[in-house]
């Protein structure tokens, strides 16, 4: 009897995934091999996908997301990381600093895009206004117009969005560590680095990794703060996958293409996470985990 | 235990007592309204017989629902005067914001039909509908009907001598000024050469409180930035694809944006944002924009400052050629109503009720070049305006003349043009090596 009612209280929520989940994305998919105008579906087999092979903007969407990708996982968690330590220390003002620092998370996009912009801009932006005090440098620097410095200055803007959430995350797992495991470090004799390496750092892998996977799925999807920052340019040079697949969908109203992009991005973010997981089991459990602490 | 047996018999009574009112009350009010309507019952039976008027509804389709006051008051104002003057028509909004317009119009002609009998279309849409999809239905019986002339602008919504759609609302381009800052920087008269229009911006320009030009730079507003930039192919006779030849790094289109960069360059304003340009703009910072007419109206009460001192002059090049883009009215094919659609149309170009439009609206242009005879108020409203002369004196073009077949595919090409051009803003490619780029990538894009 009960467990009918578990089956029977499951079905509105599978009602929902099947029609706002799993339909799109095999009707997706479906596009994808179709050739839509005018009403009119024909099937064209792997005709988009041979179009996406020799589409150079393609590949170099493939290596800017990748790239992103790989900086953002590895930024977040360092700075989540550094923030976590800072404020797992014990100092008066401690929760007010906490509460600040997750200020950033809880900010939506837009505002967040606008006031980059005005930071960054080459005549009134901050970021500039400072560089001019420094002797020599280049005053009116194109944070958002030349080539490698969009780059950077999207990571530094999505870096500063996304911190809070892994160093909240992260504070949350080392302050479970016990302060027994600590004493007993110290009274053994080991040193500040000695303890991150045998204590600290052992605990929070398993947490390190789980937001490392985190970290690569916000990334490799992150669309709004690059699109409203830079629309993907100058060039190609901030053009995620995700930028192509929209411009190639809503600018350009190529629904079909944009469709075997998407799945191929698809793709690429399940065997990415897939990667993730498996290394997680296989190499971080094992030699953290099973080995034992230190 | 006694008070609650009393409360029950209450409550038993009162139910009866109730019962015998309600069927007094109902038999009362049934003898009352036979009373009451047997002198009215002649009325009644008029009212019944007298024949219900068939209703047509059409379906106008256009972002203006979505916009900002006075626009679609003003709209509603015309309507509903069309459907009182048309009784047996009526006519439902519906629609998009302008922002995601061309997107739904265009995704709904994909799939098999426009969902509408008159659609108001930004100029790209519209020559989409018209020359890819072929769901429009010619209208120049109208504007033959009404002897107005459409200005050429109107080729753009042409196909084989037929004009499918009517110009409501042109947003045109020309040169205007702050002739405050440019005589304080010692001129005198309004650029009428290249040359001086660079000058005047070299002179005007004392970054960080004063700019010589605006002119939108970054991918991040790639829209506005095409917007303005698709004129610069004019200044030396260029045009971005001519038929179904696509001529973006042509000599006269790399000599435009060499122009066009070197006004950028020397107006300071190179990476700064459309947000800070227009917040500079209206804080009477710049001298020169290559503007639009639609809205200049409001800088009277956002830009007080520099309404007063605000001048137009036609472009410097030897052309005075501009863009036109003419958001027009089109019938669709598909309609059941083509007749009274197309009385729905003429309604909004009468100059009655177009003059009104534009005048509440602010765009002073109205694209159909004899109208000053049909309405002597726009006479006057030019007139009286001293920001417009510049904008009359402009010979314009409308998207057609310098996409040619590819105007659908306006957005696209913008879209590849600004990416690649940023390149050459950034110093890290020539114009040409980036217009050239962007040639090879809208040629595979586009299947040309």
């Amino acid at each position: 009897m009960q467990t009918n009612l578990h089956r029977k209280l499951l079905v509105p929520i599978l009602l929902f995934e099947g029609a706002f989940v799993i339909y799109p994305i095999v009707r997706g998919i479906i596009l994808a091999f179709q050739q839509t105008n005018f009403g009119k579906t024909s099937w064209v087999g792997l005709a988009n996908f041979r179009q996406m092979i020799h589409d150079p903007i393609f590949w170099a969407s493939i290596r800017t997301t990748f790239e992103f990708t790989f900086a953002m996982v590895v930024v977040w968690l360092s700075l989540g990381l550094g923030v976590a330590l800072l404020t797992n220390w014990a100092f008066k003002g401690r929760s007010f600093v906490r509460g600040i620092l997750a200020i950033p998370w809880a900010i939506p996009d837009v505002p967040t895009v606008l006031t980059f912009t005005i930071m960054l801009d080459p005549n009134f932006g901050i970021l500039n206004r400072i560089a001019s005090w420094i002797p020599g440098v280049h005053h009116q620097i194109q944070w958002l117009t030349a080539p490698n410095l969009a780059f950077i200055a999207i990571i530094m803007m999505v870096a500063w969005k996304g911190f809070p959430f892994y160093s909240l995350v992260i504070l949350s797992s080392l302050q479970a560590i016990p302060d027994e495991l600590y004493e007993a470090a110290r009274v053994d004799g080991a040193g500040t680095i000695q303890r991150f390496r045998s204590i600290t750092w052992p605990s929070i892998v398993p947490t390190l990794s789980l937001l490392a996977v985190l970290a690569f799925i916000f990334s490799f999807q992150q669309f709004t703060l690059i699109y409203l920052a830079t629309g993907g340019g100058p060039g190609q040079d901030t053009s995620t996958i995700a930028i192509l697949i929209y411009n190639q969908a809503f600018q350009y109203f190529n629904y079909n293409y944009a469709s075997s992009m998407a799945v191929v991005g698809l793709l690429l973010a399940v065997i990415g996470t897939i990667l993730f997981v498996v290394f997680e089991r296989r190499v971080i459990r094992q030699r953290y985990l099973q080995g034992g602490l230190g | 235990m006694s008070d609650s047996n009393h409360d029950e018999s209450s409550k038993e009574d009162s139910g009866k007592s109730s019962l015998s009112r309600r069927q007094f009350l109902g038999a009362s009010a049934a003898g009352a309204l036979a009373v009451g309507l047997t002198p009215n019952l002649s009325k009644l039976k008029s009212l019944q017989i007298r024949p219900r008027a068939a209703t047509t509804t059409l379906k106008l389709i256009s972002w203006e629902p979505f916009g900002q006051s006075p626009e679609f008051p003003a709209w509603t104002k015309v309507v509903n005067e069309f459907m009182a003057a048309n009784p047996t028509i009526k006519v439902e909004w519906g629609g998009w914001p302008f922002s995601t317009f061309d997107t739904n119009i265009i995704a709904e002609a994909q799939a098999g039909g426009v969902n509408a009998d008159v659609v108001m279309a930004p100029p790209e849409a519209a020559s989409t509908l018209i020359a890819k999809y072929n769901l429009a239905v010619p209208l120049q019986s109208i504007t033959k009907k009404l002897g107005l002339i459409p200005i050429p602008a109107h080729k753009q919504f042409t196909l084989n001598g037929n004009l499918y759609a009517l110009g409501v609302i042109d947003v045109a381009f020309a040169l205007t000024y702050d002739q405050r800052l440019l005589k304080a920087a010692g001129f005198s008269k309004p650029p009428s050469t290249m040359e001086q229009w660079l000058a005047a911006v070299k002179a005007t320009t004392k970054s960080p409180s004063q700019f010589g030009a605006s002119l939108i730079n970054t991918t991040a507003a790639q829209a506005d930035w095409w917007n303005q930039l698709q004129n610069f192919c004019l200044p030396y006779g260029g045009v971005w694809a001519k038929g179904t030849t696509l001529t973006i790094d042509s000599p006269a289109n790399i000599k435009g944006v060499e122009y066009w960069l070197s006004l950028l360059n020397a107006s300071g304003i190179k990476g700064t944002s459309e947000t800070a340009l227009t917040k500079l703009v209206l804080s009477d910072r710049v001298a020169t924009q290559f503007n639009v007419a639609a809205g200049l109206s409001n800088y009277k009460t956002l830009a007080p400052k520099l309404y007063p001192n605000l001048r137009s002059t036609p472009p410097p090049w030897p052309s005075k050629k501009a863009i036109a883009r003419l958001h027009p009215l089109l019938v669709m094919k598909s309609s059941k109503n083509i007749e009274a659609s197309m009385k729905l149309v003429e309604w909004c170009v009468t100059p009655k009720n177009l003059y009104y439009l534009t005048v509440t609206n602010g765009y002073p242009i109205i694209p159909f070049s004899n109208f000053q005879d049909f309405e002597p108020g726009y006479k006057k409203y030019l007139t009286n305006t001293p920001w417009l002369p510049g904008f009359l004196e402009t010979n314009y073009v409308g998207e057609f003349d310098i996409l040619g077949q590819y105007t659908y595919a306006y957005a696209q090409i913008g879209n590849i043009i600004a990416q690649n051009l940023e390149r050459a803003v950034s110093g890290s490619a020539s114009v040409a090596q980036a217009l050239h780029s962007a040639q090879t990538q809208a040629k595979e894009s586009l299947h040309a």
